[in-house]
């Protein structure tokens, strides 16, 4: 008997050695997959058995949903529907869906979004890169061939006037992210982080039990100014200093265009990120409320009670909801900036 | 101190010595700093029951004393002294309430505030907290090696008992 | 023989303290960000996933650690340390294994995973 106890020992200790060794087998790796599509440099992060599956079906499903989308890609659907020369044209319901949506946010901010802007964002040079600042006759002109209200949807037929043209940039991110969550929960996969060229939308929690920590971009500098931590959301900022130049005037002029001007939108407000359960949603709020300004914006959030919201405005101030005020931290180096919090 | 007594407290610090110096020719199994088996400690051990709390000091450092200058390491010195500093005073504590039966008992005991000594040096010597991480890996295995320690002693307890003055 | 049994239970305690800390550690996630730090003082933080490789030589009075950066992994690979625990430990992996090298003072290690997850733009 006695000589059996050593003997156990060392089997229990030549066991454990090899444990540790190959501890890292055990470890739940992430799955991470990034690449460039609709302009801009995607991450998607997934934790499951099925996540490389789910991860490969995703990146084929952006590639797809960019043929329909993009507006310079002569197959795609925007495009057939920018040249369609008044006629109707028949699209995928995925498109038709968009639209759709894009007009109903148009509808709920009274036109803060207008996916007819993009001849006069080419206009502006906001499309190529080749900024210059139109003259007001030339904006006139241009704004007589906009308004969303003019689209014509019947079914999956769309009709859109001659000279006009529609793009799908306020939203076709947001949407992508919903069609790659739905396809990630659909393989099984209860925890992921996607992040859609700075758009981020998370599935469920973290692996280790904790809330996903999201770093927002300041409109400042190139630093972060806060941290939110979400579960099971999407979170998505609009600011001026995404896409910008500077005009020989000096003046600065943002990508963001006010529909009823064709010009900058200027509402006071710089940064404007949305928190929601919708990618399409946050999408296209954060960019109508950067276009409606603050007093606006709170009329819609206590009107509509289904998202929340992050301002911060042109004086260094942030409102934030109460509902993520629990969620919110500046970081170190901002902590002199004034939060409000918004309360229903 | 009679002649006696010397002369066996230089042989056992002859034998641990002799382990130690040949347990540094096992190539270690974990890579993990401070983890090994401390085969020396056997004669620790029984010291422990067989001898006062001063001879086993002496025993001990000498050992460690002797064991980093033949094992060519002078600079972790340290880590084992701070580690045998908390094991002895825990023992010396612990062996009057636990019978010779039971040495495996405070050869774990040991072994694991030998470890925590060791972890409570590198943490003072290195300046940062980081090394406070190896802390269940070296709980784990002092545990295990003072088992297997703790065992040896028992054997050889068993054995040389008709020696032992 | 009651003292006896606390004692046991005692040491079983402390195994499955030990037992479950490490297995915590191991699956503990971490950042991508490392910092190679020496005598407490934080000498270089590097990010794994945007660095390229490189070696890195670290001194530390008269004895020196060789550092590499391999396709995104960091391990120490040639140290003129007596026992060379550094450079048997491999690559750094979890954030339950920084690399230690007790006599020269250095350690390689995830830093804190205070880091963001993504950022918001």
């Amino acid at each position: 008997m006695k000589k059996i106890f050593p003997c156990i020992l060392i089997a229990g200790m030549v066991f454990l050695n090899s444990c540790t060794i190959q501890s890292s087998i055990f470890v739940t790796e992430p799955k991470s997959k990034s690449f460039f599509a609709m302009d801009t440099y995607m991450t998607i992060t997934a934790y499951g058995a099925n996540a490389e599956i789910a991860l490969n079906q995703a990146e084929n499903k952006i590639a797809e949903l960019e043929k329909l989308w993009s507006v310079t890609d002569e197959n795609s659907e925007i495009y057939a529907i920018n040249h369609s020369h008044g006629k109707s044209i028949q699209v995928s319901s995925e498109t038709a869906e968009l639209l759709d949506f894009s007009l109903n946010i148009s509808e709920m901010t009274s036109g803060a979004l207008d996916c007819t802007m993009y001849p006069i964002l080419t206009e502006w040079g906001f499309t190529t890169s080749n900024y210059k600042i139109p003259t007001d006759a030339k904006i006139n002109e241009l704004l007589e061939n906009t308004g969303y209200e003019k689209i014509n949807m019947n079914g999956n037929n769309i009709t859109v006037p001659k000279n006009m043209q529609i793009d799908m940039g306020a939203v076709g991110k947001g949407y992508t992210g919903d069609l790659i969550a739905d396809i990630l929960r659909e393989n099984g996969i209860e925890s992921a982080l996607l992040d859609l060229g700075g758009n981020i939308q998370t599935i469920g929690i973290k692996t280790n039990g904790t809330k996903w920590k999201l770093g927002l971009r300041s409109p400042f500098d190139e630093g972060l100014f806060a941290t939110l931590e979400v579960s099971e959301c999407a979170v998505i900022t609009s600011g001026g200093y995404e896409r910008y130049f500077v005009g020989d005037d000096g003046e600065t002029y943002w990508h963001i265009l006010d529909p009823k001007t064709g010009k900058p939108a200027h509402s006071g407000l710089i940064s404007v990120t949305v928190v929601g359960k919708e990618g399409r949603l946050c999408d296209a709020l954060s960019t109508s409320i950067f276009v409606m300004g603050l007093d606006n914006a709170v009329k819609l959030w206590k009107e509509f009670n289904n998202f929340e919201m992050i301002l911060v405005t042109d004086k260094d101030e942030i409102y934030l909801t109460e509902s993520i005020e629990k969620n919110f931290s500046l970081n170190q180096m901002y902590e002199n900036l004034q939060v409000e919090v918004i309360q229903r | 101190m009679s002649v006696k007594k010397i002369t066996q407290l230089a042989l056992l610090t002859a034998i641990a010595l002799t382990i130690f110096i040949v347990e540094l020719k096992i190539p270690n199994l974990v890579p993990i700093p401070g983890v090994k088996l401390g085969l020396a400690n056997i004669v620790t051990v029984y010291a422990m029951y067989h001898c006062t709390a001063k001879e086993t000091f002496l025993i001990v450092f000498a050992r460690i004393l002797l064991g980093s200058v033949f094992g060519g390491n002078i600079s972790t010195i340290f880590y084992s002294l701070g580690g045998a500093l908390l094991c002895l005073t825990g023992i010396l504590i612990l062996r009057h309430i636990v019978n010779e039966k039971y040495i495996w008992i405070c050869s774990i005991i040991g072994a694991v505030l030998h470890n925590i000594g060791q972890i409570i040096v590198a943490v003072v010597m290195m300046k940062t907290t980081a090394v406070i991480a190896y802390l269940p890996f070296l709980l784990v295995f002092g545990c295990i090696s003072g088992a297997f320690t703790g065992a040896c002693a028992q054997m050889l307890i068993n054995r040389v008992k008709n020696l032992s003055t | 023989m009651k003292i006896k049994n606390v004692l046991i239970i005692t040491c079983i305690l402390i195994f499955l303290v030990g037992l479950i800390g490490s297995l915590w550690l191991i699956f503990k996630s971490h950042s991508q960000k490392v910092q190679i730090i020496q005598n407490g003082e934080v000498l270089y933080i590097i990010e794994l996933e945007k660095s390229g490789d490189e070696t890195i030589e670290i001194k530390y009075q008269g004895s020196k650690n060789i550092i590499q950066i391999d396709n995104h992994k960091i391990s120490v690979i040639d140290a003129d340390c007596p026992d060379k625990t550094c450079v048997k430990m491999g690559e750094l992996k979890s954030s339950a294994a920084p690399i230690v090298c007790l006599p020269n003072k250095l350690v390689i290690k995830f830093a804190e995973t205070d880091d963001i997850d993504a950022e918001v733009k």
